[in-house]
Parts: structure tokens; sequence; C-alpha cells
């Protein structure tokens, strides 16, 4: 089964446009940890087959809000919508089939695992063999490990790092492993990616590399992109919404926010009013 | 790998076999009992990560299983004997596999370490079936009449060979699927496992009700072996037993559960009958064998940090290395 189906399927009930397949939209969430607001009443959308920056600083709420919408964290309100659809209170463990791909702040991956067997991991499809057919060795669970080794290794081709296939992470240098943390997302064909700072710990070619991979994959799928380094954000994205204290203090084209009072202020760890820049009216539209 | 264990187990077992030495052919069913349940256990806390202590307690459900069927129907074929007491101590493990699977680290020890002690209880508190402390009494298996030559200890250890040779080719057929990468993953990063479509704790589960139907299937055999099912034979010092077999070993290594089992087995015996040679005082002589095999264990660790058959992959990849440069930098799991 094509996981990219499901996500096409989900965003078909409402037509094409902004709620298309793999789009993304959070209306009114909010999170509490015992007294601290770690989200309130966010709102924002990632329309489909577009790059939405999320970006704001540490301890905003930007990787709660990717929680949030991967299962691990209940909102205490609002709604998550995928491709048109109420999503809330889906489990983490569902995403992948749903066809939701996230990568983790950090690298997140198996240490333990070769990186072949990393990204086969995430190249799971819903009609696999069961229990028995693997303990007893029938041919039908080699055949499937057969296709998972290959999606595996093309997905390491298109990423040029299949030379390292059979290494541990590891010992590897840590762009390298970030780039399996990618391949490991990409390779379920996803419809919907969230990265959670994808450019930290990268030189600034590697960084270049990640803007023309993204930019490369707009056309399969809608990104969520959580970076501190506003470089590729302004470089990739076509909106991006300013998270502080848990609050959107803006949304807009990249450079119109950059130049927001709120956001300056938000960076300096100044006194902040929430403020709309105007590029959200045609955002919404 | 797993060939070159088994081809060496089966060689050793060829070669060692003396009908006329009755220790050593029980010390061979020792070896397979225990190579069986350290192979389930490995693959729970070596490949999964997660801990048990109470091993020792499911062999003794898989023992007591055995003794109960053979006292309802004597002569029921030994391989359907077995496969109730695999089921019965597997569908066992799901209930204490899922308690497993919500707890972590020192709670899961703990919580293991209770069923390792408390179930012994539980043989003595229903002494009408379980026969009390005393335990109930397990017939030996006999040859059939047309091998009726073969001493039963001897005809013991080759049909115990038979349910450790098809557990080891399950286990190793079942991790190198993505069941292995999935255990492994769990291990390695719940959060992560999760995202990639993993459902976490079902897979931990699944792990503990195959060790569990290891244990029970271990539990059998040794209850063949030692033709008796009784708390004292599942003592805690059978759990640390098996999780020492699995350490030396060589952690989530299918071929070291097969060394792990063999050192657990041989070496404590081979301690006691140098110990036997020295004349030492007696205080000193009955303590000597336990401090000589955990002083073996520590060396062994220190020596071998990836237990002995993370030294086998070690040793293989240095020759392989001074042949081809640049081969593999890290031991692989199996
Ligand atoms: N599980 C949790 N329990 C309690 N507090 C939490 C939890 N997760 C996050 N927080 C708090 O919520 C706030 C938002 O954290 P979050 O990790 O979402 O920030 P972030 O924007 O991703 O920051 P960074 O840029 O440093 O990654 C922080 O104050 C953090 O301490
Ligand atoms: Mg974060």
């Amino acid at each position: 089964m094509d996981v990219s189906a499901i996500g096409a399927a989900a965003g078909s009930r409402t037509g094409p446009g902004a709620l298309g397949p793999g789009s993304l939209e959070v209306r009114s969430l909010s999170v509490r940890f015992g007294g601290l607001v770690a989200l309130d009443d966010v709102s924002l959308e990632v329309p489909a087959g577009e790059i939405v920056g999320i970006i704001g600083p540490n301890g905003a709420g930007k990787t709660s809000l990717f929680n949030v919408v991967s299962g691990f964290l209940r909102p205490q309100a609002g709604e998550i919508l995928y491709g048109g659809r109420r999503i809330n209170g889906v489990r983490p463990h569902e995403l992948n089939s749903l066809g939701i791909a996230r990568t983790l702040q950090g690298l997140g991956l198996w240490r333990g695992l070769t990186v072949l067997e990393n990204v086969m991991v995430g190249a799971r499809r819903a009609k696999r063999p069961g229990f028995a057919s693997a303990l007893l060795g029938f041919s039908r669970s080699d055949r499937y490990e057969a296709v998972l080794t290959g999606l595996a290794r093309d997905q390491l081709r298109l990423l040029g790092i299949e030379r390292f296939a059979d290494r541990y992470p590891g010992v590897l240098p840590y762009g390298v492993q970030k780039w399996v943390s990618l391949a490991r997302a990409l390779v379920s064909r996803p419809a919907l990616l969230l990265l959670d700072e994808p450019a930290s710990g990268l030189t600034a070619t590697e960084i270049k590399e990640l803007a023309d991979l993204l930019r490369s994959l707009r056309a399969q799928m809608s990104i969520a992109l959580v970076e501190h380094r506003l470089d590729l954000i302004m470089n990739v994205c076509e909106r991006v919404h300013v998270l502080d204290f848990g609050r959107v203090i803006a949304s807009g084209p990249p450079e119109r926010v950059q130049k927001d009072k709120a956001v300056t202020d938000a960076y300096l760890g100044e006194e902040l009013t929430p403020t709309v820049v105007e590029g959200e009216a045609d955002a919404r539209g | 790998m797993l060939g070159v264990g088994f081809l060496l187990v089966a060689a050793l077992v060829v070669w060692a076999i003396d009908p006329f030495d009755p220790f050593l052919v029980y010390q061979l069913s020792s070896v397979c009992y225990f190579a069986i349940g350290a192979a389930g256990l490995t693959v729970l806390t070596g490949l999964n990560g997660q801990l048990s202590l109470g091993h020792g307690a499911l062999m003794g459900i898989g023992a007591y299983t055995t003794a109960v069927v053979l006292k309802a129907h004597t002569d029921l074929n030994p391989a359907l004997v077995m496969g109730t007491a695999t089921l019965v101590t597997a569908v066992a493990s799901i209930i204490v596999g899922a308690a497993a699977a919500r707890l972590r680290g020192p709670y899961l020890a703990g919580a293991t370490l209770g069923l390792a002690v408390g179930l012994p209880g539980v043989a003595v508190r229903f002494s009408n079936i379980f026969g009390g402390d005393a335990g109930t009494s397990i017939p030996a298996l006999v040859p059939p009449d047309a091998l009726s030559s073969i001493a039963p200890e001897v005809w013991l250890t080759w049909i115990g060979l038979i349910p450790t040779v098809i557990t080891f080719v399950l286990l190793a057929n079942l991790v190198r699927t993505r069941y292995g990468r999935d255990f492994r993953a769990i291990r390695e990063d719940e959060v992560a496992s999760a995202l990639n479509g993993i459902r976490v704790a079902r897979t931990q589960v699944l792990a503990f009700v195959l060790s569990g139907a290891c244990a029970g299937l271990a539990g059998s055999l040794l209850g063949y072996t030692s033709n008796l099912a009784a708390p004292g034979s599942f003592p805690l010092t059978l759990s640390l037993l098996l999780l020492a077999a699995v350490v030396i070993g060589g952690l989530g290594t299918l071929p070291g559960a097969v060394w792990g089992a063999l050192v657990v087995v041989f070496v404590p015996s081979w301690i006691s009958s140098l110990n036997d040679t020295v004349h030492l005082p007696s205080a000193v002589r009955d303590q000597l064998p336990l401090a000589l095999f955990g002083a073996v264990f520590v060396v062994a660790m220190l020596a071998f940090p990836h237990g002995i058959q993370g030294g086998v992959v070690r040793l293989w990849q240095f020759r392989a290395s001074r042949r081809r440069p640049g081969a593999q930098e890290q031991a692989a799991d199996l």
C-alpha cells in the first residue's frame, strides 16, 4: 500500500487548496504542563505542498507543537487537521501509515542499528508478513525484507549516502547522521514532513545542500520546518510563523516577519505584544 | 556465525558423549535447557532492552506444567508435553509482559525479581496440585524398545538437542527480520520507534512472550533432566545464572547464549573438581567454587566486554581486516 495515497485520500474529502492532501492546520491549540503554558491558543497552517517555517526563541513551544501533532501530547484545547481531517487523539505509531513523518531535535537515530537498518525501519508498509511467517523464515518474509532493503538503499542513494549503508551511525560525521535521519523520514514517502531543527550542527555548505533538498521535496510533500538558522528559513520558506512563550506573535513571508518589531524583541528577550503582520490575511485566504 | 556455534556444539556433543559417564550426559542436557532459556532472555534483555530477573520462575512454570501434564497422562509424547509447557508459560508471560511493558529500568528489575521470589511460593501454597516443598516427580524419558541399548540419560540428551536446535533456528529467523530490528530500535529509542510506526508496548509484550515461551520450554527440559519439579529447583539464583549466561556469552547474540550455557554448566563443575584435588579446610573449600566462579565471571567480562561472542567476532574481523583493509569497525548483533 502506498502511504502517500492515504494522505491523498484524507485530503480528498475537502478538495484541493490550502487543506489539500498532506496539509496541516492547528486551531486554537493550548497545552499546559502544570502551571507552565507551553502553547497558548496557537493557530497556524501548513498548506499542501508548501514549506512553512516555525521559529522562536528556546522554550517557545516549537517542539511541543510537533509533540501535539504527532500524538505524544494531548492538548487541553484545540484541533489538529491533517489533509482537512481531524486527527486529534492520533497515536504516534499511526503517523507512519497516515503519511506523516517527523525528525527529532538532535538525531534520534538507533545507534545499534546500521544506517541501512535505520532507514529500513522507516520504510514500513501496511501489508507486511506476520509473526509466524517471520518465525518460520517463509519466503514471503524474505521477499518483504528484500523490498525494504531496496527501498532503503534507493533512499540512501538519492541522498548520496549509500556508501555508509552498512556502518553504524555513531561512527559517522554529524552531517551524515543528520542525512540518515532525513532518509529515515523520507523513505516512507510522507505527505507531511515535520522537521525539528534539521540544520543544527551542520556546516554552511551542508545547510545549502539541505536547502536544495527541501526545495526539491516541495512538489511531493508539505513541510513544517522548525529551525533556529534563519538563513535556511529565509532561503526555503514561503511563510513563517513565530512562536514566543507559546503564542504565535507573527506570521507572514520571511522577509516581512524578519523586520517585525515583536519578533526582534522576542529574540532579544524583551516584553512582547502579539501582532499580526500584513502577510497573514492572504495566507489564510 | 550461528552456524559455527551450532557446529561447535554438535562436535562437542559427538566427541564428548560417553554413555558410561552419566554426569557428563547430565551436564549436556543442562547445557541444552540453559541455552534455550538464555536464547529467549538474550532476545528480551539484549535485543529489546528489558531486564528480567524472573526467567528462572518462568522456567518453573514450564517444569510444573510438565509435571502436572505427565501426572494426568503418563505416556504423553514428550513433544506434546514440551509444547504444552511452552504454550502455558507463553500465556503466563502475556500477563507479566503487559505489566513489564509499563515499567523501565530498576522498576522492571524489581517487578521481575518479585516474580522470581514469589512464584515458588505459589507451588507451596497449592501443595495438593504441585506437591508442596517436596515437589512433583517427572518420569524419566526412556528410549523406545528398538533403541533400548541407549542409556536413558544419553537418550534424554539427544531428545534435548531437538528443541534446542528448533528454538535457535526460529529465533535466528525472527531476529533477522523486521521483528529483530523493531526489538533493537525500541531498546535504543522508544520515541523514534513510535514515530516510525512501531507499536512500542505491543512489541515489548511480544518480546516478553517470546522469551517466556523459551523459558517454559527450557523449564520443561529441566524437569525431564532432573525428574522433578520442586520449588527449590527454581531459586532466584537460577534467574541470575541465566542472566550471567546471557551477559558472559554476549548480550543480544544467539551464539552467545550457547557460549553462556556452556560456561555456566561446565565452569562451576571444573572448579569444584579442581577444588577436590587440593586439600583445604572445609570452610574454605565449600565457599571456594562460588568465589572462583565469580572471579572467572569478572575476569571474563573485563577481557571480553561484549561477551565471548563479541570476542569471537572481534577475532574474526581482525583476521578479515588483515586480508581486506577497511573491514567493519563494530560488532553487529548476530
Ligand atoms: N514534557 C514536558 N514537561 C514539562 N515541561 C515541558 C515538557 N516539554 C516541554 N516543556 C516546557 O515547555 C516549554 C516549551 O518547550 P519546547 O521544547 O516546546 O520549546 P522549543 O521551542 O522546542 O525550544 P528549543 O528551541 O530549545 O528546542 C519549555 O518551557 C519547556 O521547558
Ligand atoms: Mg525544540
